[in-house]
């Protein structure tokens, strides 16, 4: 049975656990589950909450430099936001909610480079891959980010965006023009979200699925709770449903 | 004539300056990816920058090469730095941390590890000739005690007794467990040259003990700037600026494109 290595932030982690349910039972199917079952495929799920680009590439990575390549059937990245920062310490990763150093530009450049070496990885070894947006890219940032109610992560208030979010926007939606002619097998390509139709925005796969607002996620249904905007059982399977699609 | 794209920080950098002899007309002779490109016949793409990481030499390297028509590309070559910096982007120009506040030694040379490897991919997947190699210290200066820069010391004073970052860690733990990244990563470096990058008398009898035993024994492992100024510093006043400044002169850029040119059968 062929491997499907999976990577990504809390929305690909079998174990998530959400802090405003603290009892609730998650231990539904996650989407990379599903995806395994329906390719037939062993699962290698590397999604963990909290984490960044740098880590969901790293991990891929590692992952695929040790295995037999002959044992991989397909490799998956659900892109997280780039403003987080990634580091190992004693062996383990951790993370931060926002990079100190650098701007939103280049965090969003790095991510690319992230894409581009993520390819570059897959395409060496002909290894079938796709990869995607799973949640906003730098929308989230530039638009405040909203007070977390979460402990150990992010700030308890609002925290506007420290530059200018016109000409910034611009700047950004330009870089990913500069690497469009890059970009292989990205399902929603740019990634971005529903504001940016009309700029080729492509999607991202939570906003696509779960909904773009409050109210329409609430309509759907697809999310653990008003609280908590991360997907519930259904939403999990919708996304392996889209993938399958795209697939 | 096609290009030959080099990186690498201030050791390959043609614009290099010498901070503490800043009259010191620097520009009077070549620099090592200027002998190479004279000696290949192609024209010289230097993205180099003094201070900076590998980070900053793998992004640059990535950007330069998707960017360009890969039949105008004649050669490649990462000259590798410390891996303790740390190098971000703002206002779209880099910076870098001489110290990264995250993280440990260990991650650190694991990222730079990934780099080259990234590197390689890079290069392999376009099918273009390269070469790579660590040009000074990968981690050693760090677990030896992180002394103030020439620049430091002679314009803000710090001295080495003072002012050194001392590494807190368990040294010869920390050495076993970097000895064995390059063993894990061994079989999928390729056209490095020196590799695995360790002072093995830096690593006292660490090296032996490890590496003596086991396949990954190498008799010609190097760090470029030891290998021209020797192990002990032996022909550090011929090869480098001066005691102050102990960047390549002239003669010491001629000799690491004589290294090269040599391990590369160019």
């Amino acid at each position: 049975m062929k491997k499907l290595i999976v990577s990504g932030d809390s929305n690909t982690d079998l174990y998530f656990r959400s802090s405003f349910h603290p009892d609730w039972d998650f231990s539904y199917k996650k989407w990379p589950e599903h995806l395994a079952e329906h390719l037939g495929m062993e699962l290698v799920c590397l999604g963990r909450m909290g984490k960044g680009n740098q880590y969901i590439y790293h991990s891929l990575f590692d992952e695929i430099i040790k295995t037999p390549k002959d044992e991989i059937g397909l490799v998956v990245a659900g892109w997280s936001q780039a403003m987080r920062k990634d580091w190992q310490e004693n062996d383990r990763w951790e993370s931060t909610q926002v990079e100190q150093n650098g701007d939103l530009l280049s965090w969003v450049t790095k991510t690319l480079r992230h894409f581009i070496s993520f390819q570059m990885l897959c395409e060496k070894y002909n290894l079938p891959y796709i990869h995607f947006q799973m949640t906003d890219l730098f929308e989230v940032y530039i638009n405040g980010i909203k007070a977390s109610d979460e402990p150990d992560w992010g700030l308890p208030h609002f925290q506007p965006y420290p530059g200018d979010q016109v000409k910034d926007t611009q700047k950004i939606l330009n870089r990913l023009v500069e690497y469009d002619n890059l970009i292989n097998n990205f399902i929603g390509w740019p990634g971005l979200r529903k504001e940016f139709e009309d700029q080729g925005g492509g999607f991202n796969v939570l906003e696509e699925l779960l909904g773009e607002n409050f109210d329409v996620q609430m309509e759907r249904g697809l999310v653990v709770s008003e609280l908590d905007d991360h997907p519930n059982e259904a939403g999990h399977k919708a996304i392996a449903d889209l993938l399958i699609k795209e697939l | 004539m096609k290009k030959l794209i080099v990186a690498g920080d201030s050791y390959s950098d043609l614009n290099y300056r010498s901070g503490v002899l800043p009259n010191l007309d620097t520009s009077k002779w070549k620099k090592w990816p200027e002998y190479i490109a004279e000696h290949l016949d192609m024209e010289l793409v230097c993205l180099s920058k003094t201070g900076k990481g590998n980070e900053y030499i793998y992004s640059a390297l990535l950007e330069y090469i998707t960017n360009t028509p890969k039949e105008e590309i004649g050669a490649v070559m990462a000259a590798w730095t410390q891996c303790h910096r740390s190098d971000y982007q703002e206002w779209g120009l880099w910076s870098t941390t001489r110290l990264d506040n995250e993280g440990d030694v260990h991650y650190w040379t694991e990222k730079t590890i990934r780099y080259y490897l990234s590197f390689q991919l890079l290069c392999e997947r376009y099918d273009l000739p390269y070469a790579h190699f660590q040009m000074n210290e990968l981690y050693e200066g760090y677990i030896d005690g992180l002394r103030p820069t020439e620049d430091e010391q002679v314009f803000e004073g710090k001295t080495p007794e003072a002012d050194t970052i001392w590494f807190e860690g368990n040294v010869v733990m920390t050495h076993h467990g970097l000895l064995e990244l390059f063993t894990k990563y061994d079989k999928h470096i390729n056209n490095f040259i020196g590799w695995p990058p360790i002072q093995e008398e830096r690593c006292s009898n660490l090296y032996d003990d490890y590496f003596m035993t086991s396949k990954m024994y190498r008799p010609n492992n190097f760090q470029m700037l030891s290998k021209v100024v020797g192990d002990n510093g032996e022909n550090l006043s011929k090869y480098t600026i001066s005691e102050l400044d102990q960047h390549f002169n002239d003669l010491g850029n001629k000799k690491v494109a004589e290294i090269l040119i040599q391990e590369l059968n160019l």
